[in-house]
């Protein structure tokens, strides 16, 4: 019945209560759009750079990760893979050999990671083969080098050119191979691409010095959530000696830029809670005001003053409810068009080259999203009520009823 | 039986630093069955001492009794509950909950009480009838003339069935004919259930009416008498 | 006029608290601004200019070419007739001629590759702050061509130490391998991971030798004494040079990507606060409408007297002037106290934090800024707002009959 008598006051006064209403979902609007556009690019690096390379899961030989040299390298990767082969949640595995050096065409040089792949698991542990935007992706011949298409501006070399690469073999001399440009490959992120280089295996290996060794294996789980379980159980299958590594261990600093991202929007949700918050306030206490002979007829009628409290409470929260509600729709018909086109920010591309992001960005709402909102915009309108409302049930009946 | 008792009452409060004693020193019984004006010019102290009687107000000095229970001893919740059960009020204006029709209005104060949804539209259904309402039931008040909320008003302060019912100038916003029809209404809740009224009022028609006039001048009563109910 | 003055401050005071929570909103609304943007200019300034002196310079003056394909074929002549062009221009404060290559760096059997970046050792302390970073050990000399000062991480990953040799290989100017030795004398800590990893600065001349580029650089980097001087100066050395057919680039299209976030995270920011105060502006436009129809009566009234409907809007826009302007001033003020205690005192950040700022390659501060356009933006900003909340109110008072003014309820 409290209910009742809320609900009906706040369309007594409809173009009042709709102003408050409109505040409210400005804010919300706000807070869930700038919510979805940054958790949407830091999705889409971290997507982007596990999708490019990393892959879910890593595994090395201990002392790799530190200091990624030919010094530790996996003795026996096929049988690791055989291993993982035997584990459900493992979708697909590869292996890899990943060597820092030089590419040098008759132009020009520049360093970058040379990685020995084997093409057809690879296709399946990352997605380079789609980020092919030239030629053709490595197939298992020698003497093919797929390189990304600003590496190649640099060197100034186009399909088909040759340029050698070289690097430290692992007997300490320089090994070195001459490569034909396959193809060339570009993916949204303009710093990856400027610093690797794929060709197959084999021929990697043999440059540097290797029988069957590699560098680390690469792996995609089913369930990306779980992926830290995946961890624990792949590690201690493998005999606990290997280093296994989730894309939460490789990517700490993305992990980390999301985890604190969490605890940071709360400062955006208690700015814009305050902007509402002088608003509400103003308005209810006019509002009690108004109606003090109203509260006095109730107090004569017998109603406890708590009560009385209660729905000038009930009557904010009303508000601050159908304000976000309002604001909450509004941003998801927002973001229909917009998860389906993305939002074009071509105009920054080298920024967003640099981030790893791409220049679409789509939004990235989650229901946690429409639920802080739900909880936090309603309580700040609450707040504001909190002084009308102590203001109403301060009087004495008299008192009330003297007011015009 | 004695429903209200004030002893020595006295109410005081500043005006600008300039104490005014509103109501100065009154002892006034008031018993079942009544149908009771306290009279006198504006300043007299009759609304104050109806508001006091009322429990709307706290005197500065004196008890008020009602039932034989002295209300400064009863705590601001219980006090809410004695106007809730026993006593009703009806004022010059706004009477009513503006967003809720004659029906709830009159329903209102049995909500409080918790009383069953079927059972409180009943009675209320019922009042509305008696006082020959019903076709207000679900007008709101913004849609009634100043009579027919003040008659919702009066049926709201007797659906409790309350040992009193209490109402300062409910004719004042009213011409006289309504104010007539108000009154007459009044008086046969009066006579024909017993109810006991107590008004404070200048009107002309009201103190006509009264079975007890009580005269107040400065804060004090200085007539109080007996007549039979004459209706001119 | 100052009757009116008069009438309206004391209007205002009417309701106290009505009027008083109405200034804090504006207030709020200033202050978050305000603080905001000076955060952001604060901070981005410090952020251009350590990354001014720590990779591109003020401007820098390039081989047409470089910018897009930055090979050592595109590398320019370091002549007498360049630098007496330079020296012409009166703003430029310093110069330093700069090689940059890729190059292996071997130690044993480790093998890691490297940023070549060969440096006048005269000059380019002038130009930039790298051997302010030097951790251990020292700049190499001038006249020690094959000294070399190696990144932190980089040092630590080759498993060397100061005083050891490397191997440094690189192609060359025309095409050729080159290797040569180098002595570690120094390590750098620049705060920046992408350097401390991957780059080793020598001498101009021993990166001339191993490449063999005598008499030429990569880049010509300039040291100015302001931001503001850009424009200015690079117009000034595009002329002085036109003949000599280089480019001259300022420090945001050598850094495009760091000017571009810079871009992005201030639209993205203004927008938010745009959205920010008109959440304010709704609760303004509320207490103005319901102020003003408790007075309808007095509004009646004075219209019934005589006055016209232009005045009476007149005297309540002056009201409502009056507390924006206070409002504002309040904001203000509270902002120039924030703003200029974080400007001198910046918010160092730490932990994990620090590290992934640095990963960006961005200072792990938050520093204020307390430049006059930051203040006048944030007000002008709310008076127009608030002006705009206005606007319905006023027209309602505008169109109000003496007659319904007086009745009103």
């Amino acid at each position: 019945m409290l209910l009742t008598l809320a609900w009906r006051n706040l369309w007594r006064n409809k173009r009042r209560s709709a102003i408050i209403i409109a505040s409210v979902a400005v804010g919300v609007i706000a807070l869930t759009l700038s919510d979805a556009l940054s958790l949407g690019m830091m999705h889409q690096m971290l997507n982007n750079r596990i999708g490019a390379h990393v892959g879910h899961i890593q595994i090395h030989a201990p002392g790799f990760r530190a200091n990624p040299s030919l010094t530790a390298l996996l003795t026996d990767p096929d049988a690791i893979q055989t291993e993982l082969a035997s584990i459900p949640a493992i979708r697909q595995s590869s292996k890899r050999i990943v060597q820092f050096g030089l590419l040098s065409s008759s132009r020009s040089s520049a360093g970058v990671n040379i990685v020995g792949i084997e093409p057809e698991r690879e296709r399946r542990v990352s997605h380079i083969a789609r980020s092919v935007v030239e030629g053709h992706y490595p197939d298992s011949s020698k003497g093919d080098i797929l390189i990304s298409r600003h590496l190649a501006r640099k060197l100034e070399v186009e399909l088909g050119d040759k340029v050698v690469a070289m690097a430290s073999a692992r007997d300490g001399t320089v090994g070195s191979e001459v490569f034909r440009v396959c193809g060339l490959f570009a993916t949204l992120d303009a710093e990856f691409d400027k610093f690797h280089v794929y060709a197959s295996l084999p021929t990697v290996g043999s440059m540097l010095g290797l029988t069957k060794e590699a560098s680390q294996i690469v792996a995609i789980v089913d369930e990306v959530d779980s992926v830290g379980a995946y961890r624990e159980a792949i590690q201690s299958q493998l005999g606990g000696v290997l280093d296994v590594a989730s894309y939460r261990d490789l990517l700490p600093m993305l992990v980390f830029q999301l985890d604190s991202y969490e605890q940071l929007i709360w400062i955006f949700y208690l700015i814009v809670g305050l902007a509402m918050f002088f608003g509400i306030v103003n308005t209810m206490l006019m509002a009690v005001f108004e109606r003090m002979h109203e509260f006095g007829v109730l107090m004569s009628l017998g109603m406890a003053r708590s009560r009385m409290f209660a729905l000038i409470l009930l009557e904010a929260i009303l508000l601050g409810l159908i304000g976000t509600l309002t604001g909450e729709l509004l941003s998801w018909l927002v973001s229909i068009p917009w998860e389906r086109y993305g939002l074009d920010l071509s105009v920054f591309s080298e920024a967003l080259g640099s981030l790893g992001v791409g220049n679409k960005i789509y939004p990235f709402i989650a229901a946690s999203t429409y639920l802080n909102s739900l909880i936090m915009v309603p309580a700040f309108a609450v707040l504001g009520a909190l002084y009308p409302a102590l203001k109403a049930i301060r009087l004495r009946p008299v008192e009330a009823l003297r007011y015009v | 039986m004695e429903i209200i008792r004030t002893v020595d009452v006295e109410r005081t409060y500043e005006d600008k630093g300039v104490p005014v004693h509103a109501v100065n020193g009154v002892n006034l019984i008031v018993e079942q069955g009544e149908f009771s004006v306290l009279a006198g010019a504006s300043g007299s102290g009759k609304t104050t001492l109806l508001n006091v009687i009322g429990a709307l107000d706290v005197p500065t000095r004196g008890e008020v009794f009602l039932h034989g229970e002295a209300l400064s001893q009863k705590a601001g919740n219980e006090l809410s509950a004695i106007r809730l059960t026993k006593i009703g009020f009806v004022f010059q204006a706004y009477n009513l909950i503006p967003v809720l029709s004659a029906l709830e209005n009159v329903s209102f104060p049995m909500v409080l009480q918790g009383v069953a949804a079927s059972e409180r539209r009943e009675r209320a259904m019922a009042i509305l009838d008696e006082l020959d309402l019903a076709g207000l039931a679900h007008k709101r008040p913004g849609a009634m003339s100043g009579g027919q909320q003040q008659r919702v008003a009066v049926a709201r302060a007797i659906v409790t069935n309350p040992a009193l019912v209490l109402a300062d100038e409910p004719t004042a916003n009213l011409d006289s004919v309504t104010g007539h029809k108000l009154l007459d209404m009044m008086l046969r809740l009066n006579e024909e259930k017993k109810i006991t009224f107590v008004f404070a009022s200048h009107d002309e028609k009201v103190i006509a009416r009264a079975k007890r006039l009580v005269t107040m001048r400065d804060g004090q009563i200085i007539n109080d008498e007996l007549r039979d109910g004459v209706f001119t | 006029m100052s009757l009116f003055l008069h009438l309206a401050w004391r209007n205002l005071w009417r309701n106290a608290r009505r009027s008083s929570i109405t200034l804090a909103a504006i207030a709020f609304a200033v202050l978050m601004v305000a603080l905001q943007d000076g955060l952001q200019e604060g901070t981005y300034t410090a952020n251009i200019k350590a990354a001014i002196r720590l990779s591109s310079g003020y401007l820098q003056i390039q081989h047409p070419a470089y910018h897009n394909k930055p090979a050592l074929r595109h590398s320019i002549a370091y002549s007498d007739e360049l630098r007496r062009k330079v020296d012409s221009v009166d703003a430029v404060v310093a110069y330093a001629p700069r090689i940059y290559a890729d190059g292996l760096l071997s130690f044993g059997d480790q093998s890691m590759g490297a940023l070549i970046v060969g440096v006048d050792v005269q000059r380019e302390p002038l130009v930039s702050d790298y051997h302010k970073k030097i951790r251990d050990g020292r700049f190499p000399a001038e006249d020690k061509p094959f000294e070399i000062v190696v990144g932190q991480t980089l040092l630590q990953n080759l498993g060397a130490k100061i005083g050891d040799s490397l191997v440094v290989l690189a192609q060359g100017f025309d095409g050729y391998l080159g290797n040569l030795f180098f002595t570690i004398v120094g390590t750098t800590k620049t705060g920046s991971e992408d350097l401390d990893r991957m780059s080793v600065f020598m001498p101009l001349a021993g990166a001339q030798e191993l490449l063999g580029m005598w008499g030429r650089c990569s880049v010509l980097a300039i040291e100015l004494p302001r931001l503001n001087d850009i424009p200015e100066t690079k117009r000034a050395l595009t002329a002085a040079l036109s003949e000599n057919q280089l480019a001259v680039l300022a420090w945001d299209e050598v850094l495009a990507s760091l000017k571009q976030l810079i871009e992005f995270d201030q639209i993205s920011s203004e927008i938010q606060m745009l959205l920010l105060v008109l959440v304010v502006a709704f609760g303004i436009l509320n207490t103005i409408l319901m102020s003003i129809s408790e007075r309808y009566q007095e509004f009646g009234i004075m219209l019934s007297i005589g006055m016209s409907n232009s005045r009476l809007v007149a005297i309540i826009a002056l009201e409502v002037v009056m507390l924006a302007i206070l409002g504002i001033f309040i904001g203000d003020l509270l902002a120039l106290g924030l703003n200029s205690y974080f400007s001198v005192n910046p918010i160092e950040l730490g932990g994990e934090m620090m590290e992934l700022y640095e990963e960006y390659g961005f200072l792990p501060m938050l520093k204020s800024s307390v430049e006059p356009s930051i203040f006048i933006k944030a007000s002008v900003e709310c008076l127009v707002f608030t002006l705009l909340a206005a606007l319905f109110p006023l027209w309602k008072v505008y169109k109000l009959e003496p007659l319904k003014g007086i009745r009103y309820t």
